[in-house]
């Protein structure tokens, strides 16, 4: 049988990188196809010449065995390619119809958005997805959000449909979901890339696996016969630890403690949050994005006001107090959006090091830097931690986004602290770089430090964590201890329902 | 349900209008009829060239430029005018086309060069007043020869066997014929006897509203406003709808400038004076809907109909002061809306495609 899809020796040159390097790509029809690799391998810029988005430098495309030429996504989506993206490519603020039949080209001048409607919910019904056609997008959950856009790809007639890191978003229940979903269109025929860096899920639900590397194709294999250590060798081109070694569990002395903490706000604003952290262990934090994860560190670290309750550290009540204070009692703090809060892209790198410190002896005197001390300091930490920079004198926005974070932890541990608050340190962030990141947090427990580590990538904090505490809207669902960790129910803890 | 609500408001003010109409004494009437006819006439420049900057606004770019766009409608229709031997049609043709070419400046440096919109949008402000005052200098000693539009009763009178029964025949010439309905007549008279443009442009307006928001092409200027990157992935091009959609609020705002030279029937210098800002306090006032834009203006135009209005009244108040007040209710609507409005989420961010 002709492959649906052959992309022959891809080559895509951006001004001072090669993000494409002869890139092959055999896509059978009817198949789940796995497309894996590290950030910055080349698998965006390759679905994005695939979609139209990219024009390639050179090489071939085939689709149904015929050569063709995609300049534009309107050429794609008339090839019958769909592409859910993942970032959506939703509009928020029109309705789901309007959404789904924008720019289609068949489209009458005067829109007849109740019969696109009908024929909308119809399609839904027949994956079992209920949406309603009138709500306003931002009203949706972020998982109707994708089946929605997974149904617009569809609608407009797709048969080959590339799905970008789908699951980043979703419950363990949404992700099953998913691939129910996933599975009915390949039983319909229907052909699906599946971009991911998760080996579970890609052993889960793909058939054949295409990994690549530096730009580079590395090879593709069925699923059925490579394991998780093989791929992961594959993408990151030498062996890699899946599992973390971490020393025994020896909690200590109490460093947080919350009691029946409160905050106002609307949107994830926290409720009645009573919970502690010892030395010596991690307390992982795990929920959906948007539960009060952010509300809670930042009423730790002084960012956000708590309308009720109290917040110890170290024994001392720190309730609302700056963020000065907080950080003065060796608190580190690695935050979810480095770009936001992490670091100043436009500076330097060894200017990000002294974002904190640069007001303490030994890093000035009398309002005065000392930028002998500055440059040996932070050269020691590019040293220790392994940042790829061309020098401390390197504006930190042009590193990339696993060096800008080892800078940031670079800073945060270089403090000495005993309390470390790590919000999605490894987001972005591609395997090799992950590992190093994962290491240097279970160092930091080992060596006697408290950790709250909150992710929405829930393997993450099972491997990492000694405890875990599920957050859903703005509350703590429970708390597990080791021996109690099983997915399912933390993913019902998740969804908001307890046993 | 927002609809709904306009609708509602409109219907209340028009009974509300009908009940003085049939039971007010004379001389309120009188005052309150030539108030209404003053307030559209005043505010239906401003709703067009509103309406017009809608689109632009709701494809993600605005025009702060829009009074130097109407500047330079209005100069280049009074030139337009006198070229034609006083036609006030091609005048405005003239006027919409030379704003056009100012909104295709502007375009090309925020849409192609991706320039600041802000500091472009005062630029063009800047260049069109001095532009139309230096051509005005030129031309000013030239035999000006102006009419204004037709009024609605000279058009109807001029249709065969309909026109008898839609009109009468006075010594001053055409009348509508519903100046003859008992009590109310005389009063709806005032109101109705408007210049024929007046009409066309409500007709424009709600036409617009129609294409923003049931066709194929308003979905995708709403949706190119709001998130750009998404419509180009799915297939549609960001730059030539809002190339369009700015080029099309020239030709309005140029449209605009034109009304407000054949309304006082001459051109002077800076003769806009702030209205095409008051015409983008409009648009947002007006919730980025050409229908809101009309009663945004409305309220505007009131504002200065009050004016009039005090002085028909025989209240003495400084002139200086008067004037202010379409600028103060103009702040004052923009301070007490502006929270709840929904602003366009790619409003005056450059689309840079990759």
């Amino acid at each position: 049988m002709v492959p649906i899809l052959e992309m022959k020796n891809i080559v895509k040159q951006f001004p001072g990188v090669l993000a494409n390097d002869n890139v092959n790509l055999i896509v059978e029809k009817g198949s789940i196809h796995a497309l894996m690799g590290e950030n910055g391998a080349g698998k965006s810029t390759l679905m994005n010449i695939l979609y139209g988005l990219y024009a390639p430098s050179s090489g071939q495309i085939l689709f149904s065995g015929e050569e063709i030429r995609i300049a534009s996504p309107k050429h794609a989506i008339e090839h019958g390619i769909g592409m859910v993206h993942q970032h959506f490519m939703l509009i928020p603020a029109l309705s789901v119809i309007e959404n789904v039949i924008l720019g289609k080209p068949d489209n009458k001048k005067v829109l007849e958005l109740k019969n696109d409607a009908e024929a909308f919910v119809a399609l839904g019904a027949r994956y079992n997805m209920k949406i309603d056609p009138y709500a306003l997008v931002s009203d949706l959950t972020v998982g109707q959000q994708q089946r929605v856009e997974i149904l617009k790809a569809i609608y407009r007639g797709a048969e080959l449909l590339i799905l970008d890191e789908p699951t980043a978003v979703l419950t363990p229940q949404e992700v099953t979901e998913l691939f129910k979903i996933m599975n009915q269109l390949k039983e319909e025929g229907k052909t699906i890339i599946f971009i991911s860096h998760k080996l579970k899920e890609v052993f889960a639900i793909c058939d054949t696996i295409t990994v690549l590397r530096l730009g580079r194709s590395q090879s593709s294999v069925p699923s059925a016969s490579t394991n998780s250590e093989e791929l992961a060798e594959m993408m990151v081109g030498r062996k890699c630890f899946l599992d973390v070694d971490k020393g025994p569990y020896k909690p200590g002395e109490i460093v947080l403690k919350m009691e029946h903490v409160f905050t106002k706000g609307t949107h994830g604003a926290l409720s009645d949050i009573s919970l502690e952290i010892k030395k010596g262990e991690i307390l992982g934090i795990a929920g959906v994005d948007g539960n009060g994860q952010d509300a809670l560190i930042d009423s730790i670290t002084g960012l956000c006001k708590v309308s009720d309750g109290k917040i110890f550290i170290k024994g001392n009540d720190m309730t609302n107090s700056s963020p000065r204070d907080v950080l003065e009692q060796k608190v580190s703090h690695i935050p979810a959006d480095r770009h936001k809060r992490g670091m100043v892209s436009t500076m330097s790198v060894k200017e990000n090091m002294i974002l904190i410190s640069y007001y303490k002896k030994p890093f000035s005197s009398g309002g005065f830097l000392n930028w002998k001390y500055i440059e040996k300091n932070a050269e020691e930490i590019v040293e220790s931690f392994n940042v790829k920079t061309p020098g401390i004198e390197e504006v930190i926005g042009k590193l990339s986004g696993g060096n800008q974070q080892k800078v940031v932890l670079g800073r945060e541990l270089s403090r000495d602290p005993d309390f470390v608050i790590a919000a999605h340190p490894v987001r972005g962030l591609d395997i090799g770089a992950t590992e190093y990141v994962h290491e240097t947090l279970v160092a930091e427990r080992d060596r006697g430090g408290a950790v709250l580590l909150v992710s929405t990538e829930l393997d993450e904090v099972l491997t990492l964590a000694d405890r875990i505490a599920v957050m859903y809207e703005g509350r703590i669902m429970g708390i597990l201890d080791k021996e109690d960790y099983d997915v399912t129910r933390i993913g019902m803890m998740m969804a908001g329902q307890n046993k | 349900m927002k609809q709904k609500k306009g609708l509602i408001i409109g219907l209340i003010v028009v009974l509300v209008l009908l009940a003085i109409g049939i039971f007010a004494p004379e001389n309120l009437k009188n005052t309150l009829a030539s108030f209404i006819a003053q307030d559209l006439r005043i505010a239906l420049p401003l709703a067009l060239a509103a309406a017009g900057l809608v689109f632009g606004e709701r494809s993600g770019v605005l025009n702060l430029g829009a009074e130097g766009l109407m500047l330079t409608g209005a100069l280049f229709t009074w030139i337009g005018t006198a070229m034609f031997a006083g036609n006030p049609w091609l005048g405005v043709l003239v006027g919409m086309f030379a704003s056009l070419l100012m909104a295709l400046l502007f375009a090309f440096l925020v849409i192609t060069l991706r320039s600041n919109q802000t500091v472009i949008g005062v630029s063009i402000n800047i260049l069109a007043l001095g532009l139309t005052s230096t051509i005005y200098r030129v031309v000013q000693s030239m035999d000006m020869k102006i009419f204004g539009f037709p009024n609605i009763a000279d058009i109807l009178a001029k249709i065969p066997v309909l026109g008898d029964m839609l009109t009468n025949m006075t010594n001053i010439g055409p009348q509508l014929a519903l100046v003859d309905i008992p009590r109310i007549g005389p009063f709806l008279n005032i109101i109705f006897a408007q210049n024929i443009m007046i009409y066309i442009g409500i007709i424009i307006i709600i036409f617009l509203n129609f294409v923003l928001f049931k066709t194929d092409l308003g979905l995708k200027v709403r949706a190119v406003g709001e998130y750009p990157k998404a419509c180009d992935t799915m297939g549609i091009n960001v730059y030539k709808i809002r190339y369009g959609s700015v080029l099309f609020s020239g030709l309005l705002t140029g449209l605009a400038g034109g009304l407000l030279v054949l309304d006082i029937k001459t051109f002077v210098e800076n003769v806009t004076a702030g209205k095409g800002f008051i015409a983008i306090a409009a648009v947002i006032f007006g919730k980025y809907t050409p229908i809101g834009a009309l009663g945004a203006s409305l309220v505007f135009g009131g504002a200065q109909a009050v004016q009039y209005l005090i002085q028909a009244i025989g209240l003495k108040a400084p002139s200086d002061l008067m004037n202010m007040i379409p600028y103060v209710v103009t702040i004052v609507a923009l301070a007490g809306f502006i929270g709840k409005t929904h602003v366009p989420a790619a409003s005056t961010k450059p689309y840079v495609k990759e």
